[in-house]
């Protein structure tokens, strides 16, 4: 039903006609120690974390150190994960995401941040940011159930998980009761979630 | 507790919580089922947005990470975390299996009972098995008996399904045993093996066979920090193929 972001199983099989494992069979090959499941698993993971932790992190630099991180993390953790905790994907893009905001929650501490928040006060700067996502998202359907959602939404959860904003930043940013924020961030996921068809 | 708390699953799973809030509200989810199972299903929805922002990194980030990860020491199965450069053990993660002071207890009653000729143990069954793994064992306590009577004999002792394993240590003896009773029975191929475990990773101790009781005379501890008890193909294994059922630290 839902195949435009899952199907983790890569598609080459060097014409033996075998499924090549999938990312969670990887994993645990992983956490067992080996090196070549690893990169395989990075053929199938790399991309996901590193367009994620790009989109938070902005500078390239940076958003390259922090995807070596994670991954690195994921080869050290490997043994941690088990099927129960959802995809391999779900696991990988989960810490990516902490990581990447740990990152630019640390590195802009006090003022750095403040002036950060107000220059995505702006209009025209947040009004760019909506735009990217909406128009750079490689996954239509992703795209198509963020237009379902109301503007308000949509705005919440693309500053938050987009931009690695808290949702009090979020409130402020908006210009909105923080109590709306904190509705608008789990009835616009719920709304997400069940266009996307995704399951515990 | 506010009673809207329940409204942060979205915040949460979204990374959008002050650490101070993220704490509490995680506090909240060890004893709320429903949030639990919101936040996984909202976690999971926040993936699939991660994920359609995918792009292909650079060539020279892959060689980097497949250059780090040969370098880089991975947390061993079942969740041990071995710290490498100060040669302290990390903190053990336990997941599966707790060690039971109880029964901890009740495999040195054990002990004490097929040491000195007395079971003091009530449940029929319970006393059936010891006394089966007793009469069967009975030359392999001459050590037991010798290192419980020593004055420095120190004891750890771990548990799973049931089963339990003590292992008692005297420096004046230089002797090491380790006694299991009541161990899960595993197929045939299969045998329970036992592994010294420090910094440097893990290194056999010896196999205990496929299920009940069972001592084992410990000649090469080495400077194992902690023991574990895996199961593996009959015959033992090089290093560990599966998580740990099992573990403790050496006795001090
Ligand atoms: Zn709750």
């Amino acid at each position: 039903m839902n195949d435009s972001v899952r199907p983790l199983r890569r598609t080459i099989d060097a014409g033996l006609g075998l499924p090549a494992p999938t990312a969670e069979e990887l994993l645990v090959e992983v956490a067992r120690g080996s090196e070549s499941a690893f990169e395989q698993l990075y053929a199938l993971i790399a991309s996901p974390i590193f367009g994620l932790v790009r989109r938070i992190v902005r500078d390239h630099a940076q958003s390259e150190e922090v995807t070596q991180e994670v991954l690195v993390e994921l080869w050290r953790t490997a043994s941690r994960y088990t099927p129960e905790r959802g995809s391999a994907l779900n696991w990988a893009m989960t810490l990516a995401h902490r990581r990447a905001v740990d990152r630019v929650r640390s590195a802009q501490a006090s003022t750095d941040r403040d002036q950060r928040v107000a220059a995505m006060s702006n209009d025209r700067e947040f009004d760019e940011v909506a735009e990217e996502v909406a128009t750079r998202l490689e996954s239509e359907q992703v795209r198509r159930c963020l237009s379902g959602l109301t503007d308000l939404q949509r705005q919440s959860i693309v500053l938050a998980y987009y931009n690695g904003n808290t949702y009090r930043e979020v409130a402020e940013l908006l210009d909105t009761p923080l109590g709306t924020i904190k509705t608008r961030l789990r009835d616009g996921l719920i709304r997400m979630r069940d266009c996307l068809g995704v399951t515990g | 507790m506010s009673p809207d708390v329940h409204t942060l699953t979205g915040a949460y799973a979204l990374d959008a919580l002050d650490p101070d809030e993220r704490e509490v509200f995680e506090l909240h989810l060890a004893e709320c089922s429903a949030c639990t199972h919101e936040v996984a299903e909202l976690v999971a929805t926040a993936s699939r947005l991660g994920a359609a922002v995918a792009v292909t990194p650079p060539e020279n980030l892959r060689k980097r990470v497949l250059v780090e990860i040969t370098r880089t020491r991975q947390e061993t199965p079942g969740g041990l975390r071995l710290v490498g450069a100060d040669g302290e053990l990390g903190a053990i993660r336990r997941r599966k299996w707790t060690t039971r002071i109880s029964v901890a207890a009740a495999a040195v009653a054990i002990l004490v009972a097929g040491a000195f000729g007395v079971v003091a143990i009530n449940a029929n069954h319970q006393l059936q098995t010891a006394q089966g793994a007793l009469s069967q064992a009975q030359q392999q306590y001459a050590p037991v008996a010798q290192l419980l009577a020593a004055p420095d004999v120190h004891t750890a002792s771990g548990t799973a399904d049931g089963g339990s394993a003590t292992m008692l240590t005297s420096r004046s003896l230089d002797k090491t045993v380790l006694v299991t009773a009541n161990m899960p029975v595993q197929p045939a191929n299969r045998t329970y093996q036992v592994w010294g475990i420090n910094s440097a990773g893990f290194h056999s101790l010896g196999l205990l066979g496929n299920g009940s009781g069972g001592t084992l005379n410990v000649t090469d501890l080495g400077n194992a920090r902690q023991i574990g008890i895996t199961v593996e193909p009959a015959g033992g294994s090089q290093q560990p193929t599966s998580s740990p059922i099992m573990h403790f630290a050496v006795p001090a």
